[in-house]
């Protein structure tokens, strides 16, 4: 398999870059963090690259996550943004969405999983695979998640 | 995947893809700028200087205070003193709008208000038109009918046809005014001594009207006279006059057809037949290129109210809505493709389209305001809330002529005055989406119409 040169690696994280970036916004709610912790993993990707271009998009979304998670006051921010009330008012934003509001009756790492799943396309075990979690978490995360969203009435089915 | 998980990965999409992105500049760290860590680090540093100031502060203030009340005597009735902290007087009670009601998203009511736009109020004898701010701004001529669906302002506003009242002296004649200057009579066409006007619509480049004009015919012995319905078309230019143009026919003692919509480029015309219930019975497309000559038509089952069905100003497409199942959609040219969307059933009251857009306005449960971009019709619907908070009881009354706001009304009862609700759209980049924002209510005759743009 060859290996990815840091010109290539630029161009594949330009073409992920959109859909990366969004999904992240709609995990974190805040825009400042999924900027940074995509910058993060580019800066990863250049040091370490992953091993092929398969799922590229799971593997900087992984990472990308990760370094969100590390940020200073993370338990208050994660109130905060429960309270639809981060720093750059996205939350307030994005709960304008349909898809907004229901995300906003989930926790961030509810979130990360049902974005991963029903936006970035990944599959259970490649969502248990790059957010480090067992893939019965992500399968009850998910049906968690839907009958939270069929509650709320968003969902019908 | 089943098809559920389909469906919402499609409203992830949908909505997820409407995140914008940050300049293609930034997808990169530039050099020198600071990560989130860098800028929360600063925070808590700033944080941690106040705590500390504060702390300081504290710790002094004790003991000033434990000094001073070591050393002054004790008194029945303490002194002011001249070098205590300043008393502020309490301000003036700050002045409110009389017609601004006050709510969360309240704002001065002249933020709100936009004097390039009023509105058409049909009044006892006639009709005015009045700018938002309130002030009346001309009368529309006495003997004016508004009634209904017997006058109609173009797409983009700025125009008024509606029919004068017969009298034995005068026929009936269509005319067309303008907003700002109504005084000034525009083209005009008048009807035959037999002939009663009807139901006025746009053309979709506000460069024509189509109405129609019934006939009854010479009585007969039993049951009631053969009727006919046509509808004519006519260019609105100033100096242009002449009877207009019949471009389709309609012969039914009981029914009679009535314009919807015309896609004057297209040369696509909608109309609708309709009888006493008041439901569409038929929706016939006509192409003007060749009037008469190529009418299709389209039996509507169900009970779609005729006077609900409305075209988008640029008359792509057509809402209406069912007595029994609430509002579908479908395009000018194809009833067949009609469409309910899955909130229509939520719909608490009419639905009309937002000018200038595909999205139909509606209030849906838990007193919100939605908005449906028929575009973006999913399985899962095609609605999101603009707002929240509309007033109990309202109806949606008119959009702004640009689509900037929305006019809400409750009705006084009992020939009170009726308040209306303005609330503007702000869009919203990150969004993508209208939201409502800003809002300021007042109150006039139960007549308000619609909106016009003057400028």
């Amino acid at each position: 398999m060859p290996e990815i040169t840091p010109e290539r690696w630029g161009q594949l994280y330009d073409r992920a870059f959109p859909q990366v970036y969004r999904a992240l916004v709609a995990a974190t709610f805040d825009r400042e963090r999924a900027l940074d912790g995509l910058h993060d993993a580019f800066e990863e990707g250049l040091r370490h690259p992953p091993a092929h271009d398969g799922n590229l998009e799971g593997w900087l979304y992984r990472v990308a996550l990760r370094k969100t998670r590390r940020g200073l006051f993370r338990s208050r921010r994660e109130e905060a943004i429960g309270e639809g009330s981060s720093s750059d008012g996205v939350a307030a934003i994005i709960q304008r969405l349909e898809v907004g509001r229901l995300l906003a009756l989930l926790t961030e790492r509810q979130r990360a999983i049902v974005v991963a799943h029903y936006y970035l396309g990944l599959t259970q075990e490649e969502i248990a695979d790059s957010l480090g979690v067992k893939r019965g978490t992500v399968s009850a995360t998910v049906s968690q998640s839907l009958a939270h969203m069929r509650e709320e009435g968003t969902v019908r089915g | 995947m089943d098809d559920r998980d389909k469906d919402l990965t499609g409203l992830f999409v949908r909505d997820l893809d409407e995140i914008p992105l940050p300049a293609h500049g930034a997808w990169r760290r530039v050099s020198g700028r600071e990560t989130y860590l860098m800028r929360a680090s600063r925070t808590l540093l700033a944080a941690g200087a106040a705590v500390a100031v504060l702390a300081i502060a504290l710790l002094l203030g004790t003991q000033l205070r434990d000094r001073n009340e070591t050393a002054a005597s004790p008194s029945a009735s303490p002194t002011p003193s001249a070098s205590g902290p300043a008393i502020v007087a309490p301000s003036a009670s700050p002045t409110l709008n009389p017609s601004a009601t006050p709510s969360a998203n309240s704002a001065p009511a002249g933020v709100i208000y936009n004097d390039n736009f009023g509105f058409i109020v049909e009044e006892a004898g006639g009709a005015r038109i009045r700018n938002e701010v309130s002030a009346p701004v001309a009368n529309i001529p006495a003997s004016t009918r508004i009634d209904g669906q017997g006058f109609a302002v173009s797409p983009d506003g700025t125009q008024i046809a509606y029919w004068t009242v017969k009298t034995s002296a005068q026929q009936s004649q269509l005319q067309i005014i303008s907003a700002a200057n109504p005084q000034s009579l525009g083209a005009s066409s008048s009807l035959s001594a037999n002939e009663d006007g009807g139901v006025i619509i746009w053309a979709n480049d506000s460069s024509a009207v189509a109405y129609t004009v019934i006939t009854p015919g010479p009585p007969v012995q039993t049951g009631p006279p053969a009727v006919t319905s046509t509808i004519r078309t006519f260019n609105t230019r100033p100096g242009t006059g002449g009877p207009g143009q019949v471009v389709v026919q309609w012969n039914d003692a009981f029914k009679f057809i009535q314009p919807i919509a015309w896609d004057r480029a297209a040369n696509a015309l909608a109309a609708g037949v309709t009888g006493e219930g008041g439901f569409m019975t038929d929706y016939i497309l006509v192409n003007t290129a060749t009037p008469q000559a190529n009418a299709k038509r389209t039996p509507v089952t169900g009970r779609v109210i005729m006077n609900s069905v409305r075209a988008s100003t640029d008359a792509k497409f057509v809402v209406g809505t069912d007595a029994d199942s609430g509002f579908s959609y479908w395009p000018l040219a194809d009833y067949s493709a009609k469409v309910a969307p899955a909130e229509s059933k939520y719909a608490q009251t009419g639905a009309l389209w937002r000018p200038g857009t595909h999205e139909i306005g509606f209030i849906g449960p838990s007193d919100q305001f939605w908005l449906c971009n028929v575009e973006r019709n999913t399985p899962l619907g095609c609605g999101t809330t603009a707002f929240s908070g509309v007033p109990a009881g309202a109806f949606v009354r008119a959009f702004r002529a640009d689509g900037s706001a929305v006019v809400l009304a409750v009705s006084g009862g009992g020939g009170a005055q009726t308040t209306y609700t303005l609330v503007k759209f702000t869009n919203d980049p990150f969004a993508a989406k209208a939201t409502g924002g800003e809002r300021v209510s007042f109150q006039d005759v139960s007549g308000l119409r619609t909106s016009v743009r003057f400028r």
